[in-house]
């Protein structure tokens, strides 16, 4: 592989880590032709293979964000499909074919992604609180995301949001969760 | 929740326990009932953050995927018509685009109105989902729930009063109201709150910024600055590449 490749690679890899949503963008369309070549021998239809490609960048994304991949084995372009190719076994799986998950199991894709995947798939149970934050406002909402999602230390968070120290956050993020709590018992009193 | 607990759960989210904390934590969660919700609570509240940002990356992939280029499915190459068919049809579609190609010439250059007509569609809401059957929305919320519903007028009030409210956290509130007010025709400050976004470090829909920017310039009539604009989409993969190229040979 050419320097200048495994350079643009890196900084990619930095940007996402830096939360520049552009850089998704430009693996999304870097990778989506080579994932297609790969993609349409399995499955036909292009609805599933566009939401299933736009899932694995995503996962590569959030995976790369949260620190679980570091350093690449291989381009970000393999990985993806590695990821994608994953990603669409399961959905042929779900769909009662079953299919042997070994052959792409080299980068031990499966293991890095579980967690993301059970996250973002777990339905029932987090419904209630996936509108309850929607509800939540500012300053708890911001607090919490940069908490929860950007997985920020406190004194960061007292900075970015402008308070005092650390132990301010602590309390309020407290008072944010008591909140959310409220909020979350409301919609389910609504809903019955 | 005891302070103690409250760490305890919080290095656990962040993958930092060491051995002693754990069996702690496995303890706790096997014997008391009351750290078992709160564990589990807050687990999901990170959950629940993760798949918020999910569907926000979603809509901003979504909005990509409309504009990429399909590549051909190798698989129609197999199929009913036989080669000859497609020659005769090759043919005659060049000899229509010709003709078309011909036309085109000798109309006048393509009207500005009509190309912003053609390329513009208001950018989705990546920032705040809204969902509709919540009786009382925060402001910032209503201000997106307006924006989808393209009542425009209302947006850009709400995002104006929230632009000047220092306790809400929004990079993205300039962009939102730039476009609401492109929609109102309010062209110049649309401009300018494009700049100012721009301008911004926090800023995540830059491109975006430039695209939308090109198009108001393009409103107006501003050739000079519109194919500047358009030419840095064009030469940088991202966001509305493909657009900006085709844009370019038309204007």
């Amino acid at each position: 592989m050419m320097p200048t490749l495994i350079d643009k690679e890196v900084q990619l890899l930095s940007r996402i880590r830096n939360g520049d949503e552009e850089a998704i963008d430009e693996i999304y369309i870097a990778t989506k032709v080579k994932f297609l070549a790969v993609a349409r021998k399995l499955l036909k239809d292009e609805n599933s293979l566009e939401d299933i490609y736009q899932d694995a960048v995503i996962a590569f994304y959030e995976n790369v964000r949260t620190g679980k991949i570091t350093s690449l084995k291989s381009s970000i372009t393999t990985y993806i499909i590695g990821i994608g190719k994953y990603m669409l076994y399961r959905h042929l799986k779900n769909k009662k074919s079953t299919s042997n998950l070994d052959d792409v199991d080299e980068l031990n894709i499966g293991v890095v992604l579980n967690s993301y995947i059970e996250q973002i798939e777990d339905k029932e149970t987090s419904i209630i609180l996936y509108r309850a934050i929607e509800k939540l406002g500012d300053p708890c909402m911001s607090l919490l995301r940069l908490f929860y999602y950007e997985e920020k230390e406190n004194v960061e968070i007292a900075t970015l949001l402008g308070y005092a120290n650390a132990d301010v956050i602590k309390s309020q993020k407290y008072r944010c969760m008591q909140t959310l709590k409220a909020i979350m018992k409301k919609i389910d009193r609504n809903g019955r | 929740m005891a302070d103690k607990y409250q760490n305890l759960i919080d290095n656990y989210l962040r993958g930092r326990l060491d051995e002693e904390q754990r069996r702690e934590l496995e303890r706790l969660a096997d014997t008391d009932e009351d750290f078992r919700t709160e564990l589990e609570f807050h687990t999901q509240t990170r959950s629940a953050f993760a798949k918020q940002k999910h569907g926000h990356l979603k809509k901003r992939l979504q909005s990509l995927a409309d504009e990429t280029p399909k590549t051909l499915n190798p698989k129609q190459y197999t199929n009913r018509f036989g080669k000859s068919f497609w020659l005769v049809a090759a043919s005659a579609l060049l000899i229509c685009s010709i003709g078309l190609y011909l036309w085109l010439l000798r109309q006048s250059e393509a009207k500005p109105r009509d190309l912003y007509i053609a390329y513009f569609e208001p950018y989705p809401n990546v920032v705040l989902p809204v969902t509709r059957d919540e009786a009382q929305l925060t402001k910032h919320a209503l201000a997106y729930s307006y924006y989808e519903q393209e009542e425009y007028a209302k947006a850009y009030e709400l995002f104006e009063s929230l632009s000047q409210d220092s306790s809400t956290n929004d990079p993205e509130i300039p962009f939102y109201k730039a476009i609401s007010a492109m929609q109102l025709n309010r062209n110049d400050e649309a401009i300018t709150l494009f700049n100012k976004y721009q301008g911004e470090a926090s800023a995540k829909l830059d491109r975006q910024a430039k695209w939308y920017e090109a198009l108001t310039r393009l409103k107006q009539g501003d050739k000079v600055e519109t194919r500047k604009l358009l030419q840095y989409l064009a030469d940088n993969p991202g966001y509305k590449q493909a657009e900006a190229i085709r844009l370019l040979e038309q204007y």
